[in-house]
């Protein structure tokens, strides 16, 4: 995982919970450093040991920790300098949602070693559509609910998610259906 | 050009325009606008265009001719935003063609340029260099951070090693001191014993002193057990003056017990730097606790024409769970350093107030108080607010770190008021359950205290005395 991820991860504790309990986090996690480099490749279990501890610090589940995260990810990336890079998937939470693979392909492109997952869109209807969910990192799918909710924030669009199949009950990957009632495709 | 041709062309290449021979533009890209405010289908290239690459003699189609299979940067009037890219001459349609993108050199650049990543293509390689770019600003970032992280910490450690080196200095001078007095002073206490020649009993085993040359019948009988088993010998003799040998005695084991105190209080440091410091919590009366303190003082208080004060009611409630022995350490080492630091003739009151969640210490003193911007350093290991103190006023000046460390190992607070000339406020904090919420040592690991001041709870003036005795000897020797 890119140190972008961890040092989000930091920022997120920090901001919430304060320098303390992320030392704390850090420490029982078993992270020595302070902070992250953030174009450097750590490796995911770090990232994992990390919203772990959290979770027993924190006292929540790692469930609510992910997708808070995938929520403050969004914001995350827009602070740093990401935000008009963004521009390019799209002006509308759904236009986004289908560049969202080809964002991910030209970054993975672009950063050697990324491995970034892959988010394949159709349209069920006129306001639902079906978002594929494909990474070779297991039990992450709590953060692309939060990531759908900071996307849906970003483009002040009303979203109903919905997670009928998940790969960790046995789903092949994750599949999410995402309703907009106020659509107008 | 057909129509399908056109929207191909700005499909592909938003930031293109066409020109006739006349330098005349036919049409241009959707996104050109951005970049080349002025342009317009019909106005002239040099009305609204300058190139910058290649260099032009003048604007004409001869030279845009010439210009091909170049790298051609162009901008408007103002070079607000460069463009750059080719030009390219159509024979069938006798038309330039400038086929480009703008150009960033970073993302600040396109940020400030109004345009959106939307007005690219998405073959376009800028969007991947701008990615870049800010991939390569946040690595950069990182790094001057990085830089910064290790400037300080580098600076901390020479500033760690200086302290220490001086801390060595202090230290070495405190052990040395006690130390002359338990080496030396046996030299002058061995000086008085002799070798004399003696008679005595192998009976009753007892000795008779001789004169220098005197001589001894062996027949005689013992004038104790009256048996005839006289020997002479010789025997070691005190004659000096019992006095004074009880009073150097006397100041063997006060340094003696002023070096145990020094190494207790360096194993106290040891401990906290450690985190192996544990506190052995009991019920605790603070009160009682404190008036113990003010009274061990008193000896110490007297000798510096200094009074103590009490200032709290009898029926106030200062019970707490504590570790009595480092409370006891805690106030003490304030208290004594409040009596050290005061004029004669001053006053050192100890106040204290209780709510029902905690209760709180002052120590108040009109003593030569501590500059605002050495307020931190007296509570860090190894650190003076300056190195003649220790001359001055004894002590190697590491007792509040270890009076830091074991309020904090309490859950507790200790804070510092002071102004330069008019005297010191240290206020402490502990919580009525101290001791049980913080079973770990909180402190920074690299911050061992002192030992200035003793952790047992011996008279300080037998110390002070004994010091004084000690450099008296020292100076003596």
């Amino acid at each position: 995982m890119y140190g972008l991820v961890n040092e989000a991860v930091r920022n997120l504790v920090i901001t919430n919970a304060g320098e303390d309990t992320w030392n704390q986090i850090r420490t029982k996690a078993g992270v020595e450093v302070e902070s992250f480099s953030r174009m450097d490749q750590y490796p995911d279990d770090l990232t994992y040991r990390l919203v772990g501890a959290a979770s027993e610090v924190l006292g929540a589940p790692a469930d609510a920790i992910m997708e808070q995260f995938g929520e403050f990810w969004i914001r995350y990336t827009g602070r740093e300098g990401y935000g008009h890079l963004f521009d390019i998937a799209g002006n509308s939470f759904r236009d986004f949602l289908f560049n969202l693979d080809a964002l991910h392909t030209r970054v993975g492109d672009n950063f050697k070693d990324l491995r970034p997952p892959s988010f394949k869109c159709e349209d069920v209807n006129e306001q639902t559509i079906r978002m594929h969910y494909l990474t070779e990192r297991p039990g992450l799918c709590p953060m692309v609910l939060g990531l759908l909710r900071g996307l849906a924030d970003h483009f002040e669009t009303e979203v109903f998610v919905e997670h009928p199949v998940c790969s960790r009950t046995g789903g092949e990957h994750c599949e999410f259906l995402l309703t907009m009632p106020h659509a107008n495709r | 050009m057909t129509h399908s041709c056109q929207q191909i062309l700005d499909a592909a290449f938003p930031f293109y325009w066409r020109c006739d021979e006349g330098l005349k533009v036919l049409d241009f890209g959707r996104a050109l606008s951005k970049a080349l405010p002025s342009i317009s289908v019909g106005a002239s290239l040099e009305t609204f265009m300058v190139v910058h690459k290649p260099k032009l003699k003048q604007m004409s189609a001869e030279e845009l001719r010439r210009a091909q299979g170049s790298v051609v940067v162009v901008s408007d009037s103002e070079d607000r935003m460069r463009l750059r890219g080719q030009v390219l001459f159509q024979e069938e349609t006798s038309a330039f063609l400038f086929l480009g993108t703008p150009s960033f050199t970073d993302l600040q650049q396109f940020e400030k340029s109004q345009l959106s990543l939307r007005d690219f293509t998405v073959h376009d390689p800028i969007i991947d260099f701008l990615y870049m770019t800010r991939a390569k600003d946040i690595a950069l970032e990182d790094a001057r951070a990085l830089s910064g992280k290790l400037a300080h910490a580098l600076e901390g450690m020479r500033e760690a090693i200086r302290a220490k080196t001086e801390f060595l200095a202090s230290i070495s001078h405190e052990l040395r001191t006690p130390l002359n007095a338990i080496v030396n002073i046996p030299d002058g206490l061995l000086e008085s014993f002799v070798e004399a020649p003696v008679i005595q009993c192998g009976g009753c085993e007892m000795s008779f002193e001789l004169e220098e040359g005197e001589t001894h019948d062996s027949a005689l009988p013992c004038p104790e057990c009256d048996l005839p088993m006289l020997k002479q010998g010789r025997e070691l003799v005190f004659e000096g003056n019992a006095a004074e040998a009880a009073r150097y005695l006397g100041l063997m084991k006060r340094s003696g017990s002023h070096l145990l105190g020094i190494v207790e209080n360096l194993l106290d440091a040891s401990k906290l730097e450690h985190a192996t410091l544990t506190l052995n919590t009991d019920d605790a009366d603070l009160g009682a606790l404190l008036r113990d303190v003010v009274d061990s003082l008193g000896v110490q208080a007297d000798a510096a024409q200094v009074r103590i004060r009490q200032a709290w009611s009898d029926d106030l409630d200062l019970n707490i769970r504590a570790d009595t022995t480092r409370c006891s350490q805690i106030f003490l080492n304030l208290i004594q350093n409040a009596v050290k630091f005061s004029p004669e003739g001053s006053e050192v009151v100890v106040r204290a107030s209780a709510s029902d969640a905690e209760v709180r210490v002052e120590v108040a003193d009109q003593g030569i108080g501590i500059p605002a911007d050495k307020q931190d350093i007296i509570f860090q290991s190894f650190r003076q607010v300056d190195s003649g103190h220790t001359r001055r006023y004894g002590g190697s000046g590491l007792g509040l770190a270890i009076t830091k460390q074991l309020v904090e190992l309490h859950g507790g607070t200790i804070v510092v008021e002071s102004e330069v000339g008019k005297g010191s406020t240290f206020r402490v904090c502990l919580p009525r359950r101290a001791g049980e919420s913080n079973p770990t040592n909180p402190s920074t690991p690299a911050n061992p205290s002192n030992p200035a001041n003793p952790s047992n709870h011996k008279a300080p003036s037998a110390e002070n005395a004994q010091l004084d005795d000690a450099r008296e000897v020292e100076g003596v020797s």
